[in-house]
């Protein structure tokens, strides 16, 4: 089985935001970049796929500027074997992101293609799905478990108030939720290994996919600041004369 | 005969304390039972005191007040910051007659220079809010210490704090520029001055840093800070035994010295703890190595640390001093490598009764320190033994943990043996029983037993000098 995992690369999970003064977007000059927490599980899943000898071959496709090669060689050293760079400096959306990744599934013939549920910048949730849309695969989204049943995989989904598992045909999309698995460190003599490890690169033009933008991005805004102050009440007769003088409860 | 002495004395200190009281304002002081109860444990919860009166200054000028009368009437005073010192050394005596003096309500930031590189504050701000202040404006106060939501920079200075930043910038006493200290006599001592250089004869802030609380009450502070680290890289490295840990610690320095801001060991015995308590936690190498290194370099620019840090393993790898190595790849497992070691105190308190010493060796003897000591304890399972600690400072943790079949009476009749046996084999290899933390209460003889006679007369005789009354916790470091 040949196994696909999509990874992105955006702000660290730890890393407090800071929006640009125009309201265009968020400061990322300066800032530290890692790859989206459920890309790192999609990863996770794979290598273990492989090390069960389930999965023959892990690919891992990222797409963005030259800098995207740093999340791709993170994902080599975890133990992915070869990787896929699409270089373009354009921003895309969830539905062109879909149809670069559908390229790559058809012409390297993967058997599963995994994808984190959604990346932690813009919290879309929308890219595992229409990339099964547009494949017409079946998809199990947000998995807590994968197991392979001869031609298919048991998936297991957390829903409220439970666990729900499918069985979904292969070739299938699957997308990770938090819980599937935790990602291994990589270590340095294999962050070494994996700097001589294929790395594919295509120009985004190369492909001739029709990637026109349908949404537009108008104003990124911070929550509203906390207002309010802290005050210490003194004790008992305080707090009482405060419930009933000012907040009128009492 | 004597009980009838002790009722007069007993009765001449509680009218002491209740003129004290009359000639003070009344929101400088609590009697309440519940907060005067707060105040009287140590960090370890094995020591409590007692006393009938908790002081609450806002300013010098209270302190003054305060101390003023404490001389006059001889009123012993304790005086506490964050209280999680590790000696007993806010710990007011047995008999009642201390009053504790806290320094909780003094915790306003009075200046800070960004272009002069300096802080100014009361002596009752937390560490936390100080090094918060200075990240704010794009400045660094390195300090850095497990316990710094809590602990107080008065007490950092008065016990001369040292914790995971002193490889780079040194112990406490390297980023203080000047105090205020309102002596026993309740004078006011200030060395806060504007200027850099000022060689009129010695420094006496250096009598009063890590003086803990014996010879005045410290009330304001200068600070040196530093420009705000822009970029940190780190590793954890597994290596085999100590001695290659001491040549990798070479490899390090010779490589990165100016950069070198972390070299912290651990153990397999460690991880296990950590494993075993916070199964959250993910465990690099599956924890199969005896000893671990994590090791941190920071930079003032943008600096290529990530490099450095693959480069100087690399040379340990090849050397096959190096076993192997994480280099993080993101935040979250930045954050968990740390917490690897942070948590491990807790981990061992969770893990029940231990005897605990925070020695200092010279580096090249550490080898045999762990060797000679592991041999007298050979009653103890290994695991039951965990040495971590600064290791680049040469500052060990060496604690025993209780094991779990031993009784709790055998354990506290070991602990003196084992205790004297450690100290005596830390001073023959011309350490320090006391790397960090100071003497306080629970370390007065070995300080009496391991101390240079000559170094102990100096010292007493500051205390008298400056205390004639012994008023500024007494029993505590001196006898
Ligand atoms: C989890 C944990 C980890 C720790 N790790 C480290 C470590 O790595 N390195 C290290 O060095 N220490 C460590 N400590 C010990 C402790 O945090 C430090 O010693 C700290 O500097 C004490 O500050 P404090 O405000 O709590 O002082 P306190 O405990 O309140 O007081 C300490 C001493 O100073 C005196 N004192 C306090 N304030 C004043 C003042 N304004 N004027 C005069 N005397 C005063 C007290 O009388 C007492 O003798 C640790 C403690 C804990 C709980």
């Amino acid at each position: 089985m040949k196994v696909l995992v999509a990874v992105k690369r955006v702000i660290d999970y730890n890393v407090k935001i800071r929006i640009k003064q125009d309201n265009s977007g968020v400061e990322t000059d300066n800032v530290k970049m890692s790859m989206n927490p459920f890309d790192e599980i999609a990863v996770e899943e794979a290598i273990r796929l492989k090390e069960k000898n389930i999965a023959e071959e892990v690919i891992v496709i990222s797409i963005g500027t030259d800098n995207v090669q740093e999340t791709i060689r993170s994902a080599l050293a975890m133990g992915a074997d070869r990787g896929i760079l699409v270089k373009t400096e354009k921003e895309l959306e969830p539905l062109n992101i879909a149809k670069i990744i559908k390229y790559f599934v058809e012409k390297e013939k993967s058997d599963l293609t995994i994808l984190g549920k959604q990346a932690i910048d813009d919290d879309f949730n929308q890219t595992g799905q229409m990339l099964a849309g547009l494949l017409q695969y079946p998809q199990a989204t947000f998995a807590s478990k994968v197991i392979k049943e001869n031609g298919s995989l048991l998936v297991t989904r957390e829903v409220d108030g439970g666990l729900e598992t499918l069985k979904v045909k292969l070739p299938c999309i699957v997308t990770t939720d938090l819980r599937l698995n935790e990602p291994r460190y990589a270590s340095l003599p294999n962050i070494m290994k994996a700097k001589s490890k294929a790395i594919d690169i295509f120009q985004l033009q190369e492909l001739n996919l029709d990637l026109e933008n349908r949404l537009e991005l108008l104003e990124v805004k911070g929550p509203p600041e906390r207002g309010g102050t802290v005050k210490m009440l003194e004790g008992h007769s305080d707090l009482i004369n405060v419930l009933k003088n000012k907040e009128g409860i009492l | 005969m004597i009980d009838y002495k002790k009722h007069l004395l007993r009765k001449l200190m509680l009218k002491n304390i209740k003129i004290l009281k009359e000639k003070l304002n009344k929101n400088l002081w609590t009697e309440n039972n519940e907060i005067l109860d707060s105040h009287l444990y140590d960090q370890r919860g094995n020591i409590k005191g007692k006393t009938s009166l908790l002081l609450l200054p806002q300013n010098t000028a209270d302190v003054v007040e305060i101390v003023k009368v404490c001389d006059q009437y001889k009123i012993p005073i304790v005086p506490q910051g964050g209280r999680t010192g590790l000696c007993g050394g806010t710990i007011p005596n047995k008999n009642g007659k201390e009053i504790l003096l806290s320094t909780e309500k003094m915790n306003n930031i009075l200046e800070i220079s960004k272009d002069n590189f300096y802080m100014i504050a009361q002596s009752g701000c937390s560490l936390c809010d100080i090094k918060n202040k200075a990240l704010e404006n794009n400045r660094f106060f390195p300090l850095t210490l497990p316990s710094e939501t809590a602990c107080t920079i008065g007490g950092n200075i008065s016990t001369n704090a040292g914790g995971s930043a002193v490889l780079k910038y040194g112990m406490t006493k390297e980023v203080v520029e000047g105090l205020e200290v309102v002596l026993p006599n309740g004078e006011i001592l200030n060395s806060i001055k504007n200027i850099e250089k000022d060689n009129r004869g010695f420094d006496p802030k250096y009598l009063h840093i890590g003086s803990e609380g014996t010879l005045g009450i410290i009330t304001k502070v200068k600070l040196r800070l530093f420009p705000e680290i822009k970029k940190k890289a780190m590793a954890i490295v597994a290596l085999d035994s100590i001695e290659d840990i001491i040549n990798f610690l070479n490899i390090t320095k010779n490589q990165c010295y100016e950069y070198l801001s972390a070299f912290e060991i651990n153990s397999r015995i460690g991880l296990n703890l950590i494993k075993k308590y916070y199964n959250n936690i993910p465990i690099p190498f599956n924890n199969k190595y005896n000893w671990y290194i994590i090791f941190e370099l920071s930079s003032y620019d943008n600096l290529d640390l990530d490099l450095k840090i693959k480069n100087i393993i690399s040379k340990g790898l090849n050397n096959k001093i190096v076993s192997d190595a994480v280099v993080p790849q993101n935040l979250n497992q930045y954050n968990n490598i740390w917490k690897t070691r942070e948590l491990l105190s807790e981990a061992q308190k969770i893990k029940g009764k231990s005897i605990k010493h925070d020695i200092s060796i010279p580096i090249n003897k550490i080898p045999i320190f762990l060797n000679k000591a592991n041999k007298f304890l050979s009653a103890f399972h290994e695991d039951n033994i965990l040495a971590f600690g600064h290791l680049a400072d040469g500052n060990l943790h060496y604690n025993i943990s209780k094991p779990e079949e031993m009784s709790d009476t055998l354990f506290n009749k070991l602990h003196k043996q084992i205790n004297s046996n450690i100290f005596d084999l830390v001073n023959d290899l011309g350490g320090s029983f006391s790397a960090e933390h100071g003497i306080g209460l629970i370390k007065k003889k070995e300080f009496k037993k391991y101390t240079s006679k000559e170094e102990l007369i100096i010292k007493n005789n500051f205390k008298k000098l400056l205390d004639p009354n012994n008023i500024m916790n007494p029993g505590k470091v001196y006898n």
